[in-house]
């Protein structure tokens, strides 16, 4: 329990924050794409970040969960990029952002089928091969129902889960934003995957948009996490015993550090509570 | 064919191109015995990293600049005066509480150079960079002197044999070797003793990359020490990146500090992240990046 790890997201931006403050800050997640095709001196700068801190690698553009193929030429670029920079784990999106040859710009949630479930595979597999480590797989927010599901979301996520290598990298800032959006109970879906195959959490922060009567959560990474995502880390912290990782994510509309590092002390204490809760239950059984 | 017996000119091009090989071979393998991957630094001090870039004047200017900018000393003109309020209790670098008590009488803000005990706070930065191999420590500086004896061997041996020829056959008009010899041991000694080691250098320029985002905020910076940022600026790229007008006050105090750096300052855009991954991509799939909700937001 102790393995526990906070993080988060590097973006130029919040550079010297980071890098003042490693003494709260366990581990950093870059955005893979950002250097397929970076300088030499980029990377290796990345390689330099990686010796004062454990880096890993977020993927957000290989697309794995279609039933098109994941495109070889980005996972070449993952494969060399994890080659040079050796990070902690990689990442991605359980999610489809392509098809027919277009790039549709989104990290947009795939039909809950047998068919995706079944490319989801494919690609990880693939991935693993190219990349030599499979991914962690990320669950992805959505405004809309994916139309041709036929199966919810928990059920879609841990079918993929349960038949591949990888483990899950739980957002719960989209979890929560999906329970808001699509009426479910945040924590029942945690009680239907297998939380014994979480290795990362993400947090975020997101902002309501639409009408009176019909407005949604959108996941926009750009305001604080809220209070109902650190009580779901707090859950998360008490179903699964295993080491986790938990991670900051931030895009925009930066606050200070200190900020940010408020956030990341009060999602420490979250694992804390969730750890003790399940101290407790292990004492009295 | 033996080049003692080559005639004058024809030596003298045989000689620089040996002379330059012999340099070459020197830098080379320099480079490759001082590099190495990065070690761990604490990245958390600014000073530290002023050291790296310019040893104890970028060190001390950057911690005078930041006593200001936080309001411990005050500037008047380009003299330097401790604020009334301002401990040296209250500061825990060394370098800062010798500040407060060197400028407890109003002084000159160049008189920090000159001030031994002032320059001897810096020494604890010199011994970390050493012991990470980013400034030469001894066996690297005794290793530069082997490969530098080496050198020097071969370019004024191989010199002065020619001369000794030259002298037996009662020529005496050798003194274009003579200015070959001392230029090529010049050269030489030049480029064995770069103040950086190339694990140095190559640190210091991943430090660079690693703030341009910072660098191309320095317009917007502000000052009053709220955060770190200014200071990680100045230590990284020089007090020359403190562009915004509230650290106008550093063209008045170091002048020359404040401009000579100015011209490492293009305006890189914003590189890495928000703009490789909109473009590259897609603006959805890369918020990471900074794309933010944009484009019906994150989802991830």
């Amino acid at each position: 329990m102790n393995s526990d790890r906070f993080g988060i997201g590097w973006r130029p931006r919040l550079a010297a924050g980071i890098l003042a403050n490693l003494d709260r800050i366990e581990i950093v997640e870059v955005i893979a794409d950002d250097y397929f095709y970076a300088a030499r001196q980029e990377r290796r700068a990345l390689r330099t970040l990686g010796a004062q801190t454990p880096v890993t690698l977020h993927g957000v553009s290989l697309g794995l969960a279609s039933s098109v193929p994941v495109d070889s030429r980005r996972l070449e670029h993952m494969a060399r990029l994890c080659g040079e920079i050796e990070p902690a784990f990689w990442s991605e999106h359980l999610a489809f952002v392509r098809g027919g040859g277009i790039e549709i710009g989104h990290l947009a949630a795939p039909p809950r089928c047998e068919a995706t479930i079944e490319g989801a595979l494919a690609n990880l597999a693939y991935a693993k091969q190219i990349v030599g480590v499979a991914p962690q797989v990320e669950n992805v927010a959505t405004l809309i129902d994916p139309p041709g599901s036929d199966r919810d979301e928990a059920a879609w996520l841990s079918a993929i889960v349960r038949n591949s290598e990888s483990s899950l990298l739980l957002d719960l800032h989209n979890l929560h934003a999906n329970a808001v959006n699509f009426h479910f109970d945040a924590s029942e879906f945690l009680t239907r995957i297998p939380t014994e195959r979480i290795s990362t959490i993400h947090l975020a922060g997101g902002k309501w948009i639409g009408r009176e009567g019909s407005r949604r959560l959108l996941d926009d990474h750009l305001h604080d996490v809220p209070d109902p995502v650190y009580e779901l880390l707090e859950d998360v912290a008490f179903r699964a015993p295993q080491p986790l990782t938990v991670i900051l994510e931030r895009d925009g509309k930066f606050p200070s550090i200190e900020s940010l590092l408020d956030q990341l002390d009060r999602a420490r204490h979250a694992v804390a509570r969730g750890r003790e809760r399940l101290l407790q239950r292990e004492e009295a059984a | 064919m033996n080049p003692f017996d080559l005639p004058g000119p024809e030596f003298l091009l045989f000689y620089l191109g040996l002379s330059a090989l012999v340099i070459i071979a020197l830098v080379l393998t320099r480079r490759v015995a001082e590099s190495s991957s990065a070690p761990q630094l604490d990245l958390s001090d600014p000073y530290l990293i002023a050291y790296l870039r310019g040893g104890e004047m970028e060190t001390l200017r950057v911690a005078t600049v930041s006593m200001i900018d936080r309001g411990l000393l005050l500037a008047t003109g380009t003299q330097l005066k401790t604020a009334d309020h301002a401990s040296p209790d209250s500061v825990r670098k060394p370098v800062e509480r010798e500040l407060l008590i060197r400028f407890k009488r109003p002084d000159e803000a160049k008189s920090i150079f000159e001030d031994s005990r002032l320059r001897a706070t810096t020494k604890p930065y010199d011994k970390a960079l050493k012991d990470a191999a980013l400034l030469p420590n001894e066996s690297i500086v005794g290793a530069r002197w082997s490969r530098l004896l080496i050198a020097l061997f071969i370019i004024s041996g191989v010199g002065i044999v020619k001369l000794l020829v030259a002298f037996s056959r009662g020529r005496t008009n050798v003194g274009f070797l003579i200015i070959l010899i001392v230029v090529a041991v010049f050269f030489a000694i030049k480029v064995s003793f770069p103040r950086l080691t190339d694990s140095g250098k190559a640190m210091l320029a991943d430090l660079q990359e690693l703030y341009s985002g910072l660098k191309d905020r320095a317009l917007f910076l502000q000052g009053g020490g709220a955060t770190i940022e200014p200071m990680m600026l100045a230590a990284v790229f020089g007090i020359a990146a403190l562009e915004s007008s509230s650290f106008a006050f550093t063209r008045v105090l170091f002048p020359r500090a404040a401009v000579a750096q100015q011209s490492g300052y293009g305006s890189s855009s914003c590189g890495s992240s928000c703009g490789s991954s909109c473009s590259s991509s897609s603006c959805g799939s890369s918020c990471g990046g900074g794309c933010g909700g944009g484009c019906g937001g994150c989802g991830g």
